[in-house]
């Protein structure tokens, strides 16, 4: 009797160590650290990494209005990109040539200057409407305590509830002392891992927690990893000429 | 006539040497001229039977599914495909998927295109040797896709096989965009590798068509594009298309949906209703919504929305079905009021036109005629605010009026899935005037070579006018009209024209089977687009090869019609007079 006693106690001891947020909580926490009331602008650098081709270093400037989704990318470096850009205004996305002085619609599952990313991975969803954490046939999360470098997390394993995802499978770890993104997973449907990302040095932005360094790896076609960086935050109203075709296409003059 | 005639040959044949200088060249301004237009007409029919039927088909039929350019299924579109292909002149209907895709070796990396191949298809000898041709094996075969390994077999260039450094039985992947827009892995086996016939050759990753399908997360009953190959396409291929458009003409789209809100439950059937700023406009006028109509939103019939206690601003859930994974789709709206539906429209509730394409998009297995009734009544009400089954483009007659289309797809000018039918003859546009451009620049060329003969014609028979006179003179003292004299020497020049242009024409023809036979190596050739096997190809129609003979012959009597004439004023007398 002692034993069952001292068993019970035990368990619930460890179910109350392990009690923390649901992952719900965790979700919402995380889409409301996307999303920034203020306009934003800032310094990005890019340092590409592709087997057998060396590192690829780039710099942007970024300008991002999430009142009405619109956001300004102007390459700055390499000399051979400076002065082009992206420019999406609600639906709309367009990629600006510098050397053509054209304006060229990007539909929204086309490829952006070759790479991976395409128009509508610049479309902003709520992460609650895509995602909800996956369960069990007892109706239990698929949550648990974890580490990431070292630091203490939660790991959430989600799924799509709309068709209309890139991934219908996530895994996020977020640090259990602020649900914080520490790191995160994408599935294909066939459960294939495709993705990894990893963020680092938060820092305040606007009242938000902005991931200041983000490693992206690659892990289908192994040793492609993207580095990004973060400098030179500015939070408050920019001007609205700089979210227009005339601006963009003036700064490469 | 006769008389002139037997002058006019007889003549000729008392300046051989002469004659024959100048008959040659007016042979050789022919002979280019036929073998231009036989290669010219060769290299357009190498591009329309052994490239566009590959590259687009003589007419197509293409999908882009709510803005998505690359997510190219009609779904649940049964008997489409063999209504077209009863159609009258169309030979084959070819269902096809061509996606950009990374393909990913042990090593490296590259780009490509994942296409499909359907073996299904029966192949003439003469499509059976020009795929063959296209895709020499070095190994493997294309029978090979049929394949039932675990991994998706495929076949790839040697090439990109060499780069990637893949030979046959290696495994890799392949990293794309399914059809319904989901980034997607496949495990692939290499069953055979092909020598790329030219540059543009090296890009495919080939794989069958019910392996594709299942990899891009499409049902059988799914069709993606259609491509048609036609008989005597160039007579047939607008009609065709037309044809077609008339038969893609779409219905209201409805779905049977349950619409759920705090345990409670309802039976609808949902339209979709556009959402730009015209159609809110439209709508607020037609029905007094409490709130404004808006993407997210939906409008339940009043019955309904008092059975789930549903008040304006209060969010329902609505079920539409399930996905091919065995999801429930199951969508969030914000309630923006109640309506009563016209009668033939009970329970029908209106729903944002974006998320109503979307679950229909992603729905598994078609809902039929079922809520057609309803929606028909709804269209009859509302008009052009409820969404269709599909949006059908206008024919685009141009190139650019196709790229015009393509930005107003990219932009979602259309919620709704997009569906074009295009020909040969906006697609192969460019090509079509690269033939045209072609043929200009031969006329060109080869009358310059004319004017140039010409010329020699013109002071051949100046000379030879000069050395006749006493001649004319005598012929006209013996009665011959001065028309006659001028017709003599007209047809003395016609008659070597056209002994020339046959000649020139046979030369062509020796010309062409030589140039035919020579082999042209393909590997790392630009022009082996151009090439059949290798060789150049000439098609010398016989309208064409009549047409230039009479050209030459019409310009070489035109020519001597100035000393023709000039020989025919000659007054008898002063002809007989004259002296060298």
């Amino acid at each position: 009797m002692n034993r069952k006693l001292l068993l019970g106690t035990v368990a619930s001891m460890l179910s109350a160590a392990f009690a923390g947020p649901d992952g719900s909580t965790i979700l919402k926490a995380l889409e409301t650290n996307e999303t920034l009331s203020q306009d934003v602008h800032s310094q990005v650098s890019l340092t590409e990494t592709r087997p057998g081709q060396g590192a690829k270093a780039m710099r942007c400037e970024y300008y991002r209005r999430d009142s009405d989704k619109s956001f300004v990318v102007l390459m700055t470096a390499p000399e051979s990109d400076r002065g082009n850009g992206y420019f999406r205004q609600g639906e709309h996305f367009w990629m600006y040539r510098r050397n053509t002085r054209t304006f060229q619609h990007v539909n929204r599952d086309e490829s952006i200057g070759g790479s991976d990313a395409r128009g509508q991975d610049f479309e902003s969803r709520p992460l609650t409407q895509m995602y909800a954490p996956v369960v069990d046939a007892q109706g239990k999360e698929a949550l648990r305590a974890d580490t990431v470098g070292g630091l203490p997390c939660w790991r959430l394993e989600v799924r799509a509830i709309i068709s209309d995802v890139d991934y219908p499978r996530k895994t996020f770890w977020v640090h259990q002392s602020d649900l914080l993104l520490a790191k995160d997973q994408s599935f294909s449907t066939s459960g294939t891992l495709m993705h990894s990302g990893y963020y680092t040095n938060y820092r305040p932005v606007a009242s938000r927690m902005v991931p200041m360094r983000q490693v992206h790896v690659d892990e289908v076609e192994k040793g492609n990893r993207t580095l990004m960086d973060l400098s030179e935050v500015q939070v408050g109203k920019q001007d609205p000429k700089i979210f227009t075709k005339a601006w963009i296409e003036s700064q490469s003059k | 006539m006769k008389t002139l005639l037997f002058f006019a040959y007889r003549n000729i044949l008392r300046q051989k040497r002469r004659a024959v200088l100048l008959g040659t060249a007016m042979a050789l301004g022919t002979c280019f001229l036929v073998l231009a237009g036989g290669f010219v007409a060769g290299i357009t029919q190498t591009l329309f039977d052994r490239v566009m039927v590959y590259v687009c088909g003589h007419a197509s039929v293409l999908v882009a599914d709510r803005g998505y350019t690359f997510r190219t299924a009609l779904r649940n579109e049964i008997g489409l495909k063999e209504r077209i292909a009863a159609l009258p002149h169309v030979k084959r209907v070819q269902e096809t998927m061509g996606i950009m895709c990374r393909m990913v070796g042990p090593t490296k990396g590259d780009n490509g295109i994942l296409i499909s191949v359907d073996l299904s298809q029966k192949l003439s000898p003469e499509e059976l040797q020009q795929s063959r041709d296209n895709f020499p094996m070095v190994a493997g075969s294309f029978l090979d896709l049929q394949r039932p390994d675990p991994s998706v077999p495929a076949i790839l260039s040697r090439t990109k096989a060499d780069y990637l450094g893949l030979k046959v039985g290696d495994q890799f992947s392949a990293r794309f965009q399914d059809s319904r827009g989901r980034r997607q892995v496949a495990h692939l086996s290499l069953v055979g590798i092909f020598q790329p016939s030219n540059s543009f050759m090296d890009a495919p990753l080939f794989v069958s068509l019910d392996r594709m399908k299942g990899i891009m997360d499409m049902d059988s009953t799914d069709l993606p594009y259609l491509y048609l190959t036609l008989d005597d396409p160039r007579r047939w291929a607008v009609s065709v298309g037309d044809s077609i458009r008339s038969m893609l003409r779409p219905r209201t789209a409805a779905l049977p949906a349950i619409v759920r809100r705090s345990g409670k439950a309802g039976e609808a059937v949902a339209v979709g209703i556009r959402t730009d700023s015209v159609s809110r406009v439209r709508l607020s006028r037609t029905l007094s919504l409490a709130r404004p109509w808006m993407p997210g939103k939906v409008v339940l019939p009043t019955a309904l929305a008092d059975n789930l206690g549903a008040r304006p601003g209060d969010t329902v859930r609505i079920l539409t079905g399930f996905s091919r994974a065995g999801d429930p789709l199951e969508n969030p709206a914000e309630v923006a009021g109640t309506w009563n539906p016209p009668a033939g429209a009970e329970g029908t509730l209106l729903w944002d036109e974006d998320a109503f394409q979307a679950a229909r998009s992603f729905r598994r297995g078609s809902p039929g005629d079922s809520g057609q009734r309803q929606a028909a009544a709804v269209a009859r009400s509302l008009d052009s605010l409820v969404s269709p089954e599909w949006t059908l483009l206008p024919a685009a007659r141009t190139t650019d009026e196709t790229k015009e289309q393509a930005r107003q797809i990219g932009a979602r000018t259309w919620k709704s899935p997009v569906v074009f039918v295009r020909t040969m003859y906006e697609t192969g546009e460019q090509i079509l005037k690269l033939a045209s451009a072609l043929n200009v620049i031969t006329l060109v060329a080869v009358l310059v070579l004319f004017v140039v003969v010409l010329t020699g014609v013109v002071n051949t028979l100046r000379m030879t006018v000069r050395e006749r006179t006493r001649e004319i003179g005598t012929l006209r003292s013996l009665g011959m009209q001065a028309s006659q004299v001028r017709q003599l020497f007209l047809l003395e020049t016609g008659l070597l024209a056209l002994f020339s242009a046959v000649a020139g024409t046979v030369l062509a023809g020796i010309a062409m089977f030589g140039l035919s036979r020579i082999t042209f190596p393909i590997a790392g050739n630009p022009l082996s687009i151009l090439l059949v096997r290798g060789h150049l190809v000439f098609v010398p129609s016989v309208g064409h090869v009549v047409f230039d003979i009479v050209l030459v012959v019409g310009m070489a009597v035109l020519a001597a019609w100035g000393p023709a004439a000039a020989a025919a004023k000659l007054s008898p007398a002063n002809a007989l007079r004259h002296h060298e």
